[in-house]
């Protein structure tokens, strides 16, 4: 973890956010700053802890195996771009971007 | 206009005895709202008739003699991440702003269920991502103490309302701070659960190993209160835990025999001193019934901030992959293909903390970094929880500041994000351990409120409660009301 060269346009094309050039400046600049404060972890010793991503693991209760329709009507929480059933959406294959 | 900010529990009793209508209460609310809303900007939405309607049906219910549960008729905000059918649910986005609710969160069909009345939805961090409500796309709410400074966040707008008497009870989630910090720079008492105590079915996702749902409130009581509401497994919630309910019932027994550990770091340079000296009298109060307390070091103390912005944004860029401009978003229309809309739609709809985090917690993700960022913090979030387990086995709850600050001007710390982001040092913990923490107020600088905070093991809110109750029962802070407010 050293000194950390940001490969910002990768790491945006993966996030699928579009930026302004200026703003792109800016996140470079915050993000090495941001960064530069993560080198810190090395310091901790974490030889033989595992990596988990939840702390605390209840035992899960599975639900009945029923039908159900918990969410309601997704489609009708925001309406446009609806064709019946479908969301419209500008076509797949094009140019550039 | 004293009585808007009696405690919950005080109104409910109020109404049981029938000395108080829920629907005078309500008009009476909603006229203080008109005055107050313009200066403080708590709500993004407000339920006026619907809130009218529900108070007509509780007067008639206990007019009959009706049983009904012990919060009916109290009036609460809701945090605007949290689904409510039909309300809309902007998590302080513009990105979000034709979005309406499909369904109920199941702590809305709870609280519907006991008869509380939702008055509105509240200001919030845009997608819960800040510590001051300055990152809410709409307006900058306002700490009803001094209207020069932030009311904190992200549950800025939950906090503000029940500060500036606006409503009895509040929802707001806390993910690294939330709902404790704004509680702390309000002047209120403000509850994160046990990871999994509460369903988060129908709260927005930010970092889903880390989100939870609480209450933020006057009293100590009214907590415990809202958290029995609120609190229980639910199928919608794989993660939510099948556990038994937190007694609350017992939470004015005297603290004889109770151990708590003092966090040393509570006295680090980096802490305000009158913050410590608040602290430090806090302290005595909670001897003086009869509680012991040790001071112990939490050394993975000094990797909270670093490990939690890792995870939580890399949680986040995931979490927000959803919003992409097809389904529940506003769309950049000037697209002609699908991936460029996608793109555009996301780079114009989120704000800039947003972005910074879903870049951050991308970069974090991707390949070549991902064992240096994400796997070492998963670690050293291990390293802490086992540090903080291994105290539990000696003493009943952690004692520390709430904040290593009172509340700031707005602007403040903008220009520099990590300024922002360490302001949360001392609330993280609580969120990459899993365990519950309370924050109640503690002292004032300079009129704005200092908060005290409580943690104790997983599932043992009953702990904390009691500890913050009886601190409650000895000291009057909880009962100071920002001035100013109503004139």
């Amino acid at each position: 973890m050293t000194s950390p060269n940001i490969e910002l346009s990768r790491t945006i094309a993966l996030a699928h956010l579009e930026v302004s050039s200026d703003e792109s400046d800016q996140y470079i600049a915050q993000l090495k700053n941001i960064l530069s404060h993560m080198e810190q972890l090395n310091t901790c010793d974490t030889t033989n802890i595992e990596t988990t991503p939840y702390v605390y693991q209840s035992e899960m209760t599975l639900r009945p195996d029923e039908i159900s329709q918990p969410f309601g009507d997704v489609k009708a929480a925001n309406p446009q771009h609806l064709e019946g059933p479908y969301f419209v959406v500008p076509q797949i294959l094009g140019e550039g971007e | 206009m004293r009585d808007l900010f009696s405690s919950a529990t005080q109104l409910a009793q109020q109404f049981r005895a029938g000395t108080k209508k829920v629907g005078d209460v309500i008009q009476q609310l909603f006229t203080h709202i008109d005055q107050t809303e313009p200066k403080v900007q708590s709500y993004l939405h407000l339920f006026k008739e619907a809130a009218l309607e529900k108070a007509s049906e509780l007067d008639e219910k206990f007019k009959k003699g009706d049983p009904l549960p012990p919060l009916a008729g109290v009036p609460i905000s809701i945090k605007d991440n949290l689904m409510m059918t039909g309300t809309p649910t902007t998590c302080g986005s513009q990105f979000l702003k034709d979005f309406v609710s499909p369904y109920d969160a199941t702590v809305i069909t709870k609280i519907l269920n006991h008869g509380l009345i939702p008055i509105g939805k509240t200001n919030m961090d845009e997608f819960a991502m800040g510590s001051s409500t300055e990152n809410s796309s709409y307006q900058n709410t306002k700490n009803p103490w001094n209207l020069n400074k932030v009311p904190g966040g992200s549950s800025g707008g939950s906090a503000a309302s029940v500060a500036a008497g606006e409503a009895w009870l509040s929802l707001g989630s806390d993910t690294g701070g939330s709902i404790r910090q704004p509680a702390a720079f309000c002047g209120l008492v403000g509850l994160k659960p046990s990871y999994g105590r509460v369903s988060r079915f129908g709260l927005v996702a930010f970092a889903s190993s880390l989100d939870q749902i609480g209450p933020i409130t006057r009293t100590v009581e009214d907590a415990a209160l809202l958290l029995s509401v609120i609190a229980g497994h639910d199928a919608n919630d794989a993660t939510s835990a099948n556990q038994a309910l937190p007694n609350i019932t017992e939470i004015n027994r005297p603290l004889t025999g109770k151990k708590i550990a003092v966090l040393a770091e509570s006295f680090d340079k980096v802490i305000d001193p009158d913050i410590q000296a608040a602290f430090s009298a806090a302290c005595e109060i909670l001897k003086s019934d009869g509680a012991t307390l040790e001071t112990v070091t939490l050394p993975a103390l000094k990797y909270v901030v670093p490990t939690y912005y890792i995870l939580a944004p890399a949680e986040a860029s995931a979490n927000l992959a959803r919003f992409d401009g097809v389904r529940y978003t506003t769309r950049d229309e000037s697209a002609t293909t699908l991936q460029s809309m996608i793109k555009k739609s996301r780079g114009q709809g989120f704000g800039p903390e947003v972005k910074r985090r879903i870049i951050l917690g991308t970069y974090v993700l991707s390949s070549g970094y991902y064992d240096a960022y994400y796997a070492k913090a998963q670690k050293v979030r291990n390293v802490l929880t086992a540090e903080m387990i291994a105290l539990f086995e000696k003493y009943d709850a952690i004692l520390c500041p709430t904040t290593p600050n009172v509340s700031f001007g707005f602007g403040e710390k903008s220009s520099d994000p990590w300024q922002m982001y360490i302001e949360d040092m001392l609330t993280i913990p609580a969120n990459l351990a899993g365990i519950p923490a309370l924050s109640i107020p503690c002292g004032q600088k300079n009129g704005l409120p200092i908060g005290l905070q409580l943690m104790s093991k997983h599932f043992a809110e009953s702990t904390i409660l009691n500890m913050g109750h009886r601190y409650q029962q000895l000291s009057d802070w909880h009962l100071k009301t920002p001035e100013g407010i109503t004139s």
